[in-house]
């Protein structure tokens, strides 16, 4: 089967199950939010240092989310792998390019005829943008996916859309006039996700998370934050519908530099 | 150049066997010269391994006086100094002969050289040594001042040994461990002549002509009590000379063979060892041990005895300067009174402290634990005590005269009586008696010229004590407190305040000119505390190093070596400061500064160097002292 003839049959599938939701219910009049579900993630954060302006960038989540009976970690939802090359051009802005290999996995049992996972592809692109303001430091993000993913079912195939996300964060040094070896600080984040592509019909605003963690770093290579995060975003297949979730989320950001000691001094200051 | 580089790389490899060695000056402990060694490279050490040969000799030193010569050679195992060596060791001053032979001079020496030959196994003496000192006359022999031959097993003297002077042969036993038994016989021209009896380590008696007369020279007391085993050195023979002054004996040791040799002998091994221990060798075990009866020092004999010591010092400082004025010995001439004092200064010195004098070289050479103290006492002070009283003959007006002397305060000591509290006091007394004599003398020589040398002294001493004090004045409110200028402040007006209560004249000047020199250190210090702000943020950057975190997109700083900056930082400089701020004297101020300085230049070469080895000592180590002896000490080759 070839691409269009593919393409071609997942709209009728779609727009075939949306007729078929016309046919059953009236469409509603107001948007409906869901009752909120618990998750809990561990996230690791690598950057790897390859030469002065190259980073290996790479990341492992475990997400875990509530079942019936056991609230934020009731069974596993994804494991997700990201990885990319970054390229930092000066302190105020770098960018990166690369893939990710997420596993999802079914929730609440495996119904007949689906996985109990799937894998889910994507290409990202992100554009980092950071300022310094007084004490605190302040960061926008601009981070664009190419994701394809399908559903639990036997016979689902990929399907593709984009992301589009933008996100504004901070950190805020608390014990400490800068973010230094030793400071606990404060990031409060808002992030926007927004998609597109044939499957979206409704439901354009995937997430927006509010996030505020709570971190410590240990030294330039090493720091630990915890944060809680609060997300909603349409469904897929509803756009009435409004998923919640809260998310109790910890992080570990590790950047190990293997470069011999000659090649690290001096530090570059990289263009003011 | 071909051949420069072939000559270097023979230096390097011996004969192109692939042996790397080493030809050059070399220096280990206190000996200087040229060395000749193979060696294996271990790790990052240097260990020798093969033939060794280091001798080491001075011509100028020779020619200015004497010069110590010496020659070692032997083998090693890996660092370890193992097998047959020989060592050579020579104290020569020019003889009288000279010779100039084909543009060199040829001198002869006079001296002695001393040989030494023998096997070592792991680092110790482990078979018969021979030790032989030779006379030198013009460069020849003129006679055998010592043969001795002594058998050791992993460093301990074993067995028999024999040791010979000319005619003189003592022959003796010790046990497995090295602790004298039996009788030690001395033969002079093959007749026995002496002999010492050892139980056990235990001297029992000496005898002299024990074949014919039985002259029985002493017999010691039975050991009873607490005993210790020491080593038969310089002290056991001295103690043993106390023993027989005690018998009444005084003099009957005195140009004894036995104590000759025995004596010669332990300086050759002396000489031995130290070489041996230079060489990476552990000899350092006693090489005969006896016993002897011990009664430690208690507490309060030891605060009486260091009370006794500093009156002894202090009234020899005061006698040093007294006798040496050279305006008193011009007044004397004139002044029968002063020479009287004068004089009185030296009976005080010599006669009345003479057995004092004799009760502290017991103690400094740990010889007074092991002798029964109420005898002693006895000994020194056989009329029980003293009167404080000297009797003293001077150049009067007319002719020579005689006169009593007695300083002030309480006169009477009872040390048959009350022991060591009284000879305490008897040295407080002449403490107190030259005191007197001095502050009489003093107001004797207020010369003219004396005091112009003073005036001139105290414009230096103002000069410098103002610009010290304008120094500190400027910096104590804006410098931090901690750095302790407050206290050298306080420190210049305290001595310049006591110098200016001085009114002695003899005093005054050397208190002057201490005082120059105190203001001078505390001068350098402060300029070193001044620095020290600087100087520390100094260290502090060059063990910060600057980190790029791709998270925050920020530059970080983070300290390296931690540990040691940390020692450095919040241990070391506080630990001086402390000192500066509560222990500062005109004694210690240069020190504290050179120190100061010093660890700054040190931390600085510390950056560069590899430090793990000592960042990991470190962590064990809390003690400023132990962490500067750390800091100093050169990374273990």
């Amino acid at each position: 089967m070839s691409v269009l003839p593919r393409t071609l049959a997942l709209l009728l599938l779609v727009i075939g199950s949306l007729a078929l939701r016309a046919q059953k219910t009236e469409a509603p009049k107001v948007s409906t939010f869901k009752e909120p579900i618990t998750a809990f993630w561990i996230n690791t954060y690598g950057n790897i240092r390859l030469s002065d302006r190259f980073f290996w960038v790479a990341q492992t989540h475990f997400r875990f989310q509530e079942s019936a009976s056991t609230p934020l970690v009731g069974q596993v939802g994804q494991i997700y792998n990201r990885h990319a090359i970054s390229y930092l051009y000066s302190k105020y802005f770098r960018a990166s390019l690369g893939g990710v290999l997420r596993i999802n996995f079914n929730q609440d049992g495996v119904a007949e005829g689906e996985r109990r996972t799937v894998p889910e592809y994507r290409i990202w692109h992100e554009y980092l943008f950071a300022q310094h303001l007084a004490r605190l430091m302040l960061y926008h993000r601009i981070r664009i996916e190419h994701r394809w993913t399908k559903g639990y079912a036997l016979g689902d195939e990929f399907i593709y859309r984009n992301r589009w996300r933008y996100m504004i964060s901070m950190k805020i040094p608390l014990n400490k006039e800068k973010l230094s070896p030793g400071a606990f600080y404060v990031g409060p984040e808002a992030e926007l996700i927004m998609q597109s592509g044939k499957a979206v019909v409704d439901s354009p605003l995937e997430d927006l998370r509010l996030h505020t963690s709570f971190g410590y770093i240990v030294n330039p290579r090493l720091t630990f934050a915890t944060g809680l995060m609060y997300s909603m975003g349409q469904d897929l297949t509803d756009g009435a519908y409004y998923k919640q979730k809260w998310t109790w989320r910890l992080h570990m950001y590790f950047s190990p530099d293997f470069r011999k000691v000659k090649n690290k001094l001096p530090m570059i200051h990289l263009t003011e | 150049m071909c051949f420069a580089i072939v000559a270097w790389t023979a230096t390097l490899f011996a004969q192109g066997d692939g042996v790397p060695s080493y030809s050059g000056a070399y220096q280990t402990g206190d000996f200087a010269g040229r060395a000749e060694y193979e060696y294996v490279l271990r790790r990052r050490d240097t260990l020798r391994n093969g033939a060794f040969t280091f001798s080491g000799a001075n011509a100028r030193a020779l020619l200015s006086g004497h010069d110590r010569s010496f020659a070692f050679s032997g083998q090693y195992d890996r660092g370890e100094p193992v097998g047959e060596w020989d060592f050579s060791f020579g104290n020569y001053e020019l003889g009288s002969s000279v010779a100039l032979l084909n543009g060199r001079y040829q001198v002869s020496v006079d001296g002695t050289r001393h040989l030494a030959h023998g096997r070592l196994a792991n680092g110790e003496p482990d078979s018969i040594w021979t030790q032989t000192i030779y006379r030198i006359e013009d460069s020849d022999t003129a006679e055998v001042v010592l043969r001795s031959d002594i058998n050791f097993e992993e460093g301990i003297a074993r067995q028999s040994f024999r040791l010979e002077s000319g005619p003189a042969v003592l022959l003796g036993r010790v046990q497995r461990d090295g602790v004298a038994e039996d009788a030690w016989t001395l033969y002079d021209d093959l007749i026995t002549a002496q002999e010492w009896t050892f139980d056990d380590g235990q001297l029992l008696h000496i005898v002299n002509d024990p074949e014919a007369d039985r002259d029985t020279l002493v017999v010691l007391p039975q050991l009873s009590g607490k005993t210790e085993m020491v080593d038969l050195d310089a002290r056991y023979l001295e103690w043993l000379a106390i023993q027989m002054q005690l018998q009444g004996k005084g003099n009957a040791l005195n140009n004894n063979p036995v104590v000759n040799l025995l004596t010669t002998n332990a300086e050759a091994y002396a000489r031995t060892f130290e070489a041996i221990r230079a060489l990476g060798g552990e000899a350092g075990r006693p090489l005969f041990r006896v016993s002897l009866p011990v009664s430690p020092l208690s507490r309060k004999e030891l605060a009486q005895l260091e009370s006794i010591d500093a009156r002894l010092r202090e009234v020899d400082t005061i006698s040093r300067a007294l006798l040496a004025n050279t305006s008193l010995s011009v007044v004397q001439n004139a002044d029968a009174e002063v020479a009287y004092l004068r004089a009185a200064v030296i009976g005080l010195r010599d006669s009345l402290l003479a057995p004092v004098r004799q009760l502290r070289r017991s103690y400094e050479r740990e010889i007074l634990p092991y002798v029964p103290r109420r005898g002693y006492l006895a000994y020194l002070w056989p009329t029980g005590g003293s009167d404080g009283q000297i009797s003293v003959r001077y150049a009067g007006d007319d002719s020579r005269e005689n006169r009593d002397f007695t300083g002030p305060g309480p006169q009477r000591f009872n040390i048959s009586g009350e022991g060591l509290a009284a000879v305490a006091d008897l040295a407080a007394y002449a403490r107190r008696s030259i005191d007197s004599i001095r502050s009489v003398l003093g107001q004797k020589s207020n010369t003219r010229e004396r005091q112009q040398a003073i005036v001139a002294l105290e414009d230096q001493l103002t000069r410098e004590y103002y610009l010290l004090d304008s120094l500190l004045e400027s910096r104590v409110g804006t410098l931090p407190r901690e750095l302790g200028l407050e206290a050298v402040q306080r420190l210049a007006k305290a001595e310049y305040l006591r110098y200016a209560a001085t009114e002695d004249l003899l005093e005054q000047e050397a208190a002057a000119q201490q005082l120059i020199r105190c203001v001078q250190d505390l001068d350098a210090l402060a300029l070193q505390l001044i620095r020290l702000p600087g100087e520390r943020e100094e260290v502090r950057a060059a063990y910060t190093d600057e980190v790029w975190n791709n998270f925050t997109a920020t530059v970080m700083e983070e300290v390296v070596k931690k540990r040691l900056y940390r020692a450095y930082d919040e241990r070391l400089v506080p630990y001086y400061l402390e000192q500066v701020r509560t222990g500062l004297s005109c004694d210690n101020a240069a020190t504290l500064g050179a120190k100061l300085e010093s660890l700054h230049v040190r931390m600085l070469e510390l950056r560069a160097e590899e430090t793990d080895e000592l960042e990991s000592r470190l962590r064990r180590v809390d003690a400023p002292d132990r962490i500067l002896e750390l800091l100093t000490a050169p990374e273990p080759q």
